[in-house]
């Protein structure tokens, strides 16, 4: 009854008269006509003045230019154009700024178009040089635009993108900006603290290298989420202490990666987060994710983590990986045969340091470890001192190694002779000091599963 | 898991009782729904046919957004092809209709569906007497005064 009388009341506004007699376009209001004419190339805008006297003046008020000097015969015609839309826009806002010129035309006229365009606060910029396909990035005012849109920035021919400290206004403006470069192919970021993007989501089909670098040394803010999701990866590399979270999608078919992150976690945190199946979870996707991998070198600390967690989740077994370098900053090796079990086709391991190690008194746990069959080369970096753990693990490298070829390692400056004084103050071990002559001694008298394994002392 | 229904009535009094989030994507009736919960809305400059449009657009819209994250960069071109052929459906008045719907329900998407469609017309005519028939727009000049304006307007070739 209600619904009867409410029809009755209200006239319908549409459909009084025949549809195909009437000017529909015209009697649209002037800022829909508008918003049809700010998707129409100016040319086309242009000609509707010519429609009748409803039209005359209207193309003149649109907050929008998309022009292309090839619709123009005379080359001033074109800058006179431009010109004047932007004088006509001066003190209002623009919707759309997108020019294609030829390099007839000067790069300061151009760039003098684009400062314009920003000023009046453009929020889709689109300038191309169609000759040479160059796109205005090259000029830094667009960075500074705070009111460009990114969903319309359209980069198209742009393979790069190094963003060193920058604080994002938009928390999605970079997510955007990687997703809309069609031929991007190195992503290379150095983030700041509070730099405003709690979430990064890459996610490109042509992306080929990643760097994500995160000062270690602050410590607040410590539950960010980074997303790679980039089939075409090939090369990582991650060194962060401010994200929590890496969540790498879609396997990538990685050739190199160096990853230095202990997620966030920090040793007090360690034993209680380790119950939480949250972060298992994500520890061991990770590790999935890059298990596709052939060259890894890995920070210590990260191992740690995966011989925390291994205890709780089953390791991805890293097939492909042929060459692997651990950067130690501890005596902590306990964690390397953990890993080194889930490698079965490793060849090459190299022991290395980082630039500032510091010392961690831990025992090596004696346990029966799987042999390492495919290890051929190993290559310990840092020089030994000689010290109990040291040893072990040159111990268990020699003892667990049936096809081991080489083992190369170098001896510290303080076990020469002649420096026998320095030598006292280094060591860590309680046991008698050693000389050079003692270590040689003990690295003979490992036991070596592979009858061909040379030592070369460099 | 009950999902929330409001009801919509058109100009000519026919309810349309759709899911809150399908509707939501109004801002104006995403204003109302708060404002008023729990009433019908009355939408008395929208016919039945349009504002059933309308919701068929939002129903799409909002089950393809639904997935979140994951889903989104794989459907969006599906959602683009999809929008394509609802606009090639309709006929130019019920086009003009839909435009103006969107913009009344400030539904930003459809808005520039409908505007691009309306755009791709105009630049799909080679001059504008073809712009006139097409959209029977009256040509109140002569031909000199379109001779002059042409001038003017540094028209570009």
């Amino acid at each position: 009854m209600f619904k009867f009388m409410d029809a009755a009341r209200v006239k319908p506004a549409l459909f009084t008269n025949p549809p195909s007699e009437v000017d529909r376009l015209g009697s649209l209001p002037d800022c829909l006509i508008f918003q049809i004419f700010l998707n129409l190339p100016t040319k086309d805008v242009v000609q509707t003045s010519a429609l009748s006297t409803r039209w005359t003046t209207l193309w003149k008020d649109v907050h929008g230019l998309d022009l292309d000097t090839e619709d123009f015969n005379i080359h001033e015609t074109f800058v006179s154009f431009v010109d004047n839309f932007l004088e006509r826009n001066r003190g209002s806002s623009i919707h759309l700024f997108k020019v294609a010129y030829d390099s007839s035309y000067k790069p300061d006229l151009v760039n003098h178009w684009v400062d314009t365009a920003v000023r009046l606060k453009v929020e889709h910029l689109d300038v191309l040089d169609i000759l040479s396909a160059q796109d205005i990035m090259t000029n830094p005012i667009v960075y500074t635009c705070s009111s460009l849109v990114p969903e319309r920035v359209s980069l198209p021919s742009l393979k790069d993108i190094v963003l060193i400290l920058v604080e994002y206004t938009n928390r999605w403006a970079l997510e955007k900006l990687i997703s809309q470069c069609p031929v991007l192919e190195n992503v290379s970021i150095d983030r700041i603290y509070g730099d405003g993007m709690p979430i990064l989501r890459v996610c490109s089909q042509s992306l080929l290298s990643f760097m994500h670098y995160w000062d270690k040394n602050d410590d607040y803010e410590k539950d960010r989420i980074v997303e790679i999701d980039a089939p075409m990866l090939k090369c990582l590399r991650i060194s962060d202490g401010g994200t929590a979270s890496f969540i790498i999608k879609n396997q990538p078919s990685l050739v190199e990666a160096d990853i230095d992150t202990v997620f966030s976690l920090t040793t007090e945190r360690w034993l209680r987060v380790a119950n939480e199946i949250q972060t298992r979870d994500m520890v061991r996707d990770f590790h999935v994710g890059i298990s596709k991998v052939k060259d890894l070198t890995i920070a210590s600390s990260t191992l740690e983590v995966i011989y925390d967690y291994a205890r709780y989740v089953q390791l991805p077994i890293f097939r492909n990986l042929y060459t692997l370098c651990v950067r130690f900053d501890s005596y902590m090796w306990e964690m390397l045969p953990v890993f080194l079990e889930v490698c079965p086709n490793l060849k090459t391991l190299v022991v290395g340091t980082s630039e500032n190690y510091h010392m961690v008194d831990l025992t090596v746990i004696a346990r029966p470890w799987s042999l390492l069959s495919s290890l051929e080369h190993v290559d310990i970096e840092r020089p030994l001192k000689g010290e109990a753990l040291e040893m072990a693990l040159v111990g268990y490298l020699l003892e667990n190694s049936p096809n081991l070829k080489k083992l190369s390692l170098s001896l510290h400056d303080s076990l020469k002779k002649g420096k026998s004084d320095h030598k006292l103050t280094l060591s860590l071990d309680d046991a008698p000091k050693k000389e050079e002559s003692d270590i040689f001694i003990e690295l003979l008298n490992f036991p070596r599963l592979s009858c061909s394994c040379q030592i070369i002392v460099r | 898991m009950s999902k929330k229904m409001i009801v919509l009535k058109s100009s000519e009094g026919v309810s349309f009782v759709v899911e809150e989030a399908v509707a939501r994507q109004s801002k104006i009736i995403s204003f109302l729904v708060e404002e008023f919960p729990d009433r019908e809305l009355p939408l008395t400059n929208m016919t039945s046919e349009i504002l059933r449009k309308t919701i068929e657009y939002c129903k799409k819209h909002v089950v393809e957004d639904d997935g979140g994250g994951d889903s989104s960069s794989s459907s969006s071109g599906d959602l683009k092809e999809w929008d394509v052929k609802f606009v090639a459906e309709i006929d130019q008045p019920r086009l003009m209709d839909l435009l103006m719907a969107a913009n009344y329900l400030d539904i930003p998407s459809l808005l520039d569906v409908t505007c691009q469609k309306v755009a791709d017309t105009i630049a799909a005519c080679n001059d504008e007497k073809e712009i006139r028939a097409t959209f029977n727009i009256e040509n109140d000049f002569t031909e000199e005064e379109v001779e002059a304006i042409r001038m003017e307007n540094q028209y570009p070739i």
